[in-house]
């Protein structure tokens, strides 16, 4: 077997001048631009957080938090601006908002943040005592409580400036400070009043699985100690996500440091999503479950949860749907819901050809989704019922994909077929 | 009024990011083709990709090629965009037949798409590090040094992902009942 690339397979992949043409167009007139057909030129503030909100992965981010307002971090997300999304326990008080940068103050417990790389508005600070922690684009973890601070940073990285130190931490890295006590005392797990009651503003409230117990007995954190030797800043203009903060001098290599449970958690929930990014899903599964074994619940446990699921729709099918199904019956209103919903629907349909199956997936996204997804999900629902049998299912999902503005064009032709059978197979 | 306000200004501006936007259109289009696998909108992508370049462009200090920086940044709004498609994808849609070519020729074209998607379905299925080293070295003529600066790694880094990638790429190939 040749190892080299054929040239083919090198000509296949050229895009046309028909392509290329198209492109050039669009950019000089962006307004038509992404098939979701929002305009992009010249738009408001406001319409550029819509934009955004619909843009991202995962849950959907918010407008501008108000400052000065004191919030209770939760299982479910908080949504500070257009690209930064936390969750956690304690409570921050929003110091600063808007295009300039969001700052927070957490005043206790623990914050996980996810910073959109690409997004507006997403410089990030979060003061805890008296250490900032700036971020531009990643997913870290900042926990205080009596005395005690850690930062963990599971993806990009983030700059620490207090106590004397002024650094960069890469993903994988930590960072402790204060020590006299634990850090973290408040363990994520628990729910918090107000934010997992479904609080006003805060989406996703509602029912959450019982807190488990914790798992892990708090040690005495070191003094400043960093757990892990930041990575050097990259190359100027070569890596660009997320964007440069100025170099710092080297660290000394730490000593052995046992982390505190908060940050032990973070940073596996960090190999987790690593492992994902890399698509490394064998690994990815085997992770989240040792994560799960021992952090079962909590904001993170529902998140490893569906991450778990996600990594085995590529590596065991079988066992993607029954996790998807034990997912789907403990959090019945969390926001990534719908993505658990997809992931089963497609695992089902596609890997295991089993229409049935996906059913009752296309049947919740058809009535909880909008737009174009309501329309697939309809779709969907029309032609699994028709190969199931369940003609008057079919025959209603059929008609309502048909007649639903945002129907994708490829489906139509297999819609309208289905829908002849139908007729053909109905009695007379 | 500052210079950056006037007309002139302005009309410069909007020259040079047209400039830009030709002149590199084709390549990131096509990196976007080859790194972005078959379920991603190569041109949505390529637009994003623009987008935050442009937003970018004034920080560029010229350390790099703008071919580099512009390399880098598809890379990573690629993957964002690979990550977004896992999730919102409902699996399916690809095997819905798609309405036939009315351009000229259309078994050729068919063949060429098919040709296309094969390619796409077989570097999808390398680990993204192995498929990063042969778009830029085998496909796009880099050499495995300027490759190595383009993904921050070492060169000899860059030759061993070639070389499984390569052996995975052929067999990937092979799977689908496609031989040079």
């Amino acid at each position: 077997m040749s190892e080299q690339v054929p040239g083919w397979a090198i000509e296949a992949t050229e895009p046309s001048a028909l392509e290329i043409s198209r492109l050039q167009a669009r950019l000089r007139d962006p307004a038509p631009s992404r098939s979701w057909g929002l305009p992009a030129a010249a738009m408001a503030a406001a319409a550029l957080v819509l934009v955004a909100i619909l843009v991202m992965p995962g849950p959907a981010y918010g407008p501008a938090p108000s400052v000065g307002t004191p919030m209770a971090l939760g299982q479910a997300p908080l949504l500070l601006g257009p690209s930064i999304r936390v969750t956690g326990t304690g409570s921050l008080i929003v110091e600063q908002a808007g295009e300039t940068g969001t700052r927070v103050r957490l005043a206790q417990g623990t914050l996980v943040a996810a910073v959109d790389p690409d997004g507006p508005f997403r410089a990030f600070t979060v003061v805890a005592d008296d250490v900032e922690v700036s971020v531009v684009g990643t997913r870290f973890s900042v926990s205080w409580s009596e005395g005690a601070g850690a930062v963990s940073v599971q993806r990009g990285r983030v700059a620490v400036q207090g106590r004397g130190e002024r650094l960069t931490l890469g993903a994988g890295d930590g960072w402790n400070w204060g020590g006299d006590t634990t850090a973290g005392e408040e363990p994520l797990d628990h729910p918090v009043p107000g934010v997992d009651d479904g609080a006003p503003g805060l989406p996703g409230g509602g029912a959450h699985p019982p807190p488990p117990a914790r798992a892990v007995e708090q040690p005495t954190v070191a003094p400043p100690t960093v757990l892990a030797t930041p990575r050097p800043t990259p190359a100027p203009n070569v890596a660009p996500d997320p964007e440069p903060i100025a170099a710092v001098d080297p660290l000394p290599q730490p000593p052995e440091a046992e982390p505190a449970p908060d940050l032990a958690r973070a940073r596996a929930f960090g190999r987790v999503q690593e492992a994902m990014e890399t698509e490394a899903y064998s690994d990815a599964a085997t992770l989240a479950d040792r994560f799960l074994d021992t952090w079962p619940g909590g904001a993170l446990g529902a998140e490893a949860g569906a991450l778990r699921i996600e990594a085995l729709a590529h590596t065991d099918p079988r066992a993607a749907i029954a996790a998807a199904d034990a997912w789907l019956d403990t959090y019945r209103s969390h926001t990534r819901r719908a993505e658990v919903l997809r992931i089963r629907a497609a695992t089902a349909n596609d890997a295991l050809r089993d229409c049935g199956l996906a059913l009752p997936s296309y049947l919740e996204l058809s009535e909880t989704q909008s737009g174009r997804e309501q329309a697939q999900a309809m779709a969907f629902l029309g032609l699994c019922a028709h190969q199931t049998g369940d003609t008057a299912t079919a025959q209603r999902a059929i008609d309502a994909a048909l007649d639903h503005p945002d129907l994708p064009r490829p489906l139509a032709p297999s819609l309208r077929a289905a829908r002849r059978a139908l007729s053909s197979e109905a009695p007379r | 009024m500052k210079d950056s306000e006037t007309p002139a200004h302005r009309v410069s501006v909007t020259d040079a990011r047209e400039r830009f936007c030709k002149e590199h259109a084709a390549d990131v289009l096509r990196w976007v083709i080859r790194l972005g696998g078959p379920h991603v909108q190569a041109e949505d992508v390529a637009q994003d990709v623009f987008a935050t370049a442009l937003r970018r462009l004034p920080s560029f200090r010229g350390e790099s090629s703008e071919r580099t920086w512009l390399f880098a940044i598809t890379r990573n709004v690629v993957r964002n965009a690979q990550r977004r498609s896992a999730l919102r994808r409902f699996v399916g849609l690809d095997s819905v037949p798609e309405p036939m070519a009315t351009t000229p020729g259309p078994a050729e074209q068919l063949d060429a798409a098919q040709r296309r998607l094969a390619v796409q379905r077989a570097l999808a299925t390398l680990k993204p590090h192995w498929r990063e080293a042969i778009v830029l070295v085998d496909m796009e003529g880099f050499t495995a040094r300027e490759a190595g600066a383009m993904l921050s790694v070492p060169e000899g880094t860059v030759s061993s992902r070639l070389h499984h990638g390569r052996k995975a790429f052929a067999a990937a190939l092979a799977r689908q009942g496609l031989h040079e």
